[in-house]
């Protein structure tokens, strides 16, 4: 697979510059032999005089189309290392609908447009004039355009392919488009020797191209029998019928109520192995249970104990019985399968037993028992406590009595040694959004992806520092290559920014995010692997959930809720500046009634971590802050509440948070709102 | 009407290719371009690249703080005109007229159809090229980039400016006629 100039990000060195001239050079000679150095024939084609933009065109597109196919069916191009066009809807149909106007009128487009001024045709060199005055334009009111372009409205679709939304394959609408070709040069040409004023250079007869043609039909049905060398071929499973045989016998199996009660019964030397992507592991999975998604299953195998018994399962048996026959043949005697996978697990030990009917009263009483013991330690308790494959005393505490204990599950905030082992998971991604970028590009954990909180936050009517839009966030999401279904591990080392990067994601309906525990500063001193090398993304399209945001209030719905006795207004900023002794903003002071607690005193100082649960939910409660507490959160611009409102919502599992836009630079700004000091 | 020009004393100028070779040459040249640069081709963006440099001459400051060229004159970034696409934009000119040179199509003029006037033939190729710097810079790329190495690639936004353009330019057609009939 080659790399190209731009995936080696070389297009502007001398190289990219001297092969783009080559190529350029190239581009020149073959739009002038057309005949492309002429307005006249160009604009031809709209007064169906001459059709030789459409043959020229066209053949043109079908070369480049037809030869990219082979190349990525051979393997000689790889289409990660293209660079992508992206679909703005209405930038792209208003855009185009301009442009047609303006080819007509001026006779020209701009490539052409440099063939007619080598060839001498002065309205070619004034319509470039023209061309670079509407450039100029389009940067003086890019402001009004922007929200178009952007595709913010008008409406934005990534990296969308024609026939997917044809739902036809790549291969058969080059095939359709093909026959569409050529008899559209036939009709071309009887259109030209109807109406054409113009003398009809060249051979043009479709019975003179037929060779060609014929070439080109081949070329195009030959590409649905290439196979590509590279793909496909190498599976987990190299054989082993006897294994088969075993595995169809059922022999190393587990059925699941055997092994629900061996669970429930702290069986010591059991390691469950969740062969399932992050994202399902995320949302159900076995307590004890460490995730070892399949794809990534051969990389990973030496970490598997050959000691004690392992079993593995993943949604159905298939993948589950894939590995085990691997791990057998590699010499693992101790492996089990869990019977019908984790579907099984949850229809035989976690459906309640009255939808089966036992007619005995004393029976259907014992299973109901039994079905409420395994509710209560599958379903109810949370967090799930996760195992790892080394021993799990090693990694108790963090060797801080004051700090939050290391997360036990992948809820919302995840252990460094979560990470490291699922750091080649291709559905998780990692967002690096420390403060100080530079610090980026030396070092950051592999295929971690920059974001700084500056470019997710905008100016909203009138504004600064506003947690940008939804469909704005998620257009940066869609260009990091987030997915909606991948699990986004987000660090940084002092909690707020990637509590921050935390909110954009909740903002967008985002379902499976979490903040990494410690920070790069923990997966540093731990010796983990870094790197300099910056990963490229391919940009996909995110289309956030609409209504998804149901934390974010306004500064009208804090004021509606002043005297209500009831909510609770906690004001994050540091102290001096809930006094009033300090102010960025307008006015200073703070929102009559708001409880202060600096975003600071939820942290151990200088850790970049949590302090210990007991202890928060002790300092919440010495404010008037419970469970049930209706609360909204506030700073200066929401980046700071951010941190308590992830800490308060997430970690300590309060039900009613909220977290205002604008925070304290809306509500200074107002004049009319009432302010305390 | 038709000044593909005999002049004096000189061989007319030569035939133009098969349009379906010289698309043929045309495809090739992309697809060396997708497997060499791993990019398209294009032409708008240097003509915006040398817009933004000249508006850059007159009012620095104002080029550098605005939006769109802004970025272009950021520091740290290399000179607004050191741009792969600018190059090839060079390599256009200087393919043209080499093969415009031999095959005998070099002459100065102003080409337009019989019934309209120089001075009007270059008011319309002003106004045109203004849409079409325009659009080019909205909808991310001109006939080179979206119309032609887009659709290979078989992006979608590349088809919908397609047909758009087409629609754009047959529905305008009809009011231009007299420039070009």
């Amino acid at each position: 697979m080659n790399d190209t100039l731009y995936s080696l990000s070389l297009l502007g060195t001398h190289i990219g510059l001297v092969v783009a001239g080559v190529v350029g050079f190239f581009f020149g000679s073959f739009l002038e032999r057309a005949g492309f150095g002429s307005s006249r024939k160009l604009t031809g084609i709209f007064y169906f005089r001459d059709m030789a933009v459409h043959k020229v065109m066209f053949s043109a597109v079908l070369t480049a189309m037809v030869g990219y196919q082979y190349f990525v069916a051979l393997g000689w191009i790889d289409p990660a290392n293209v660079y992508p066009l992206e679909t703005y809807w209405g930038a792209q149909i208003l855009g185009g609908l301009i442009f047609g106007v303006g080819f007509v009128m001026g006779g020209w487009c701009p490539g052409t447009a440099f063939v007619g001024l080598a060839s001498a045709k002065w309205d070619a060199l004034v319509f470039l004039v023209g061309a670079g005055a509407g450039s100029i334009l389009f940067n003086e009111i890019f402001h009004a355009i922007e929200p178009l372009y952007t595709g913010q409205v008008g409406g934005y679709a990534g990296l969308a392919y024609l026939p997917d939304a044809l739902h036809m394959s790549p291969k058969a609408f080059v095939l359709m488009l093909s026959i569409f070709a050529v008899l559209s040069f036939a009709g071309c040409t009887r259109l030209e020797q109807r109406r054409g004023e113009m003398p009809v250079i060249g051979p043009v007869m479709i019975r003179r191209h037929k060779w060609a043609a014929a070439t080109l039909m081949v070329l195009v049905v030959a590409l649905f029998f290439v196979r590509s060398p590279t793909r496909g071929g190498e599976g987990l499973v190299r054989g082993g019928s006897g294994f088969l045989h075993e595995i169809a016998m059922g022999e190393d199996h587990v059925d699941p109520i055997e092994l629900a009660e061996r669970v429930m019964a702290g069986e010591r030397d059991l390691l469950l192995v969740d062969l399932r992507p992050p994202s399902d592991f995320a949302g159900f999975h076995l307590p004890g249970a460490v995730n070892l998604p399949f794809e990534g299953l051969a990389q990973n195998l030496s970490r598997l104990p050959a000691e004690g018994k392992i079993v593995l399962y993943s949604n159905g048996t298939t993948h589950a019985a894939q590995a085990w026959l691997e791990l057998r043949h590699r010499g693992w005697s101790n492996v089990w399968v869990l019977t019908d996978g984790i579907l099984g697990f949850w229809r035989q030990c976690l459906t309640p037993p009255s939808m089966a009917g036992p007619a005995d009263p004393a029976r259907a009483r014992a299973e109901l028992s039994a079905f409420a013991a395994r509710k209560a330690y599958f379903l109810d308790r949370k967090p799930m406590p996760t195992g790892s494959v080394e021993e799990k005393a090693a990694h108790g505490l963090t060797g801080d009595a004051e700090a939050m204990v290391e997360p036990e599950c992948c809820g919302h905030l995840v252990s460094t040694e979560w990470l490291a082992f699922n750091l080649d998971v291709p559905t998780v991604k990692i967002i690096d959004t420390r403060e100080d970028g530079p610090m980026y590009s030396t070092s950051h954990i592999p295929g971690a992806l920059y974001l700084n909180v500056e470019n997710i936050r905008t100016t909203v009517e009138g504004v600064h520092s506003m947690l940008a839009p939804a469909d704005q966030l998620a257009a940066t999401f869609g260009r990091l290559g987030i997915r909606r279904k991948d699990t986004v591990v987000i660090y940084d080392n002092r909690l707020r920014d990637a509590t921050y990067v935390a909110l954009a994601l909740e903002r967008v309906g985002h379902e499976s995010y979490a903040v990494l525990h410690g920070g790069f500063k923990k997966w540093v001193e731990e010796g983990r692997a870094v790197t300099s090398e910056i990963p490229k993304p391919t940009p996909v399209k995110y289309k956030p959930v609409r209504g998804a945001d149901r934390f974010t209030v306004d500064i009208d719905m804090v004021k509606s809720t002043l005297g209500d006795g009831k909510t609770i207004i906690l004001d994050t900023r540091p102290r001096e500046y809930y006094l009033g002794e300090k102010s960025d903003e307008a006015r200073a002071g703070h929102i009559p009634g708001a409880v202060n607690r600096p975003y600071s005193e939820d942290l151990v100082e200088g850790k970049g971590l949590w302090k210990r649960k007991e202890i928060l939910v002790e300092d919440y409660r010495g404010l008037g802050i419970e469970k049930e507490s209706p609360i909204i959160v506030h700073c200066r611009t929401g980046h700071q509440a951010s941190q308590t409102y992830f800490l308060l919502k997430h970690l300590l599992g309060m039900r009613d948070v909220r977290w205002v836009a604008g925070s304290w630079t809306a509500w200074a700004a107002r004049s009319d709102l009432p302010i305390e000091k | 009407m038709i000044e593909q020009g005999h002049e004096p004393g000189k061989e007319g100028p030569a035939p133009y290719w098969s349009p379906y070779l010289a698309g043929f040459g045309l495809g090739l040249t992309l697809l060396a371009s997708y497997w060499l640069l791993g990019t398209g081709l294009g032409a708008s963006a240097a003509v915006a690249r040398l817009a933004a440099w000249a508006e850059h001459l007159i009012l620095p400051g104002h080029v550098e703080a605005s939006a769109y060229f802004g970025k272009w004159f950021a520091p740290g970034s290399s000179h607004v005109l050191k741009y792969y696409l600018v190059s090839m934009g060079l390599g256009v000119l200087l393919g043209g007229f080499l093969s415009a040179r031999r095959a005998n199509r070099i002459q100065g003029m102003v080409e337009r159809g019989p019934n309209v006037s120089a001075r009007t033939r270059l008011i319309l190729a002003l106004s045109g090229g203004l849409l079409v710097g325009f659009a080019s810079r909205l909808a991310q790329g001109c006939t080179s980039g979206q119309a032609l190495s887009g659709t290979a690639l078989l992006f979608t936004g590349s088809f919908v400016f397609l047909v758009c353009m087409f629609i754009g330019a047959y529905g305008a057609a009809f009011f231009v006629r007299r420039e070009w009939l």
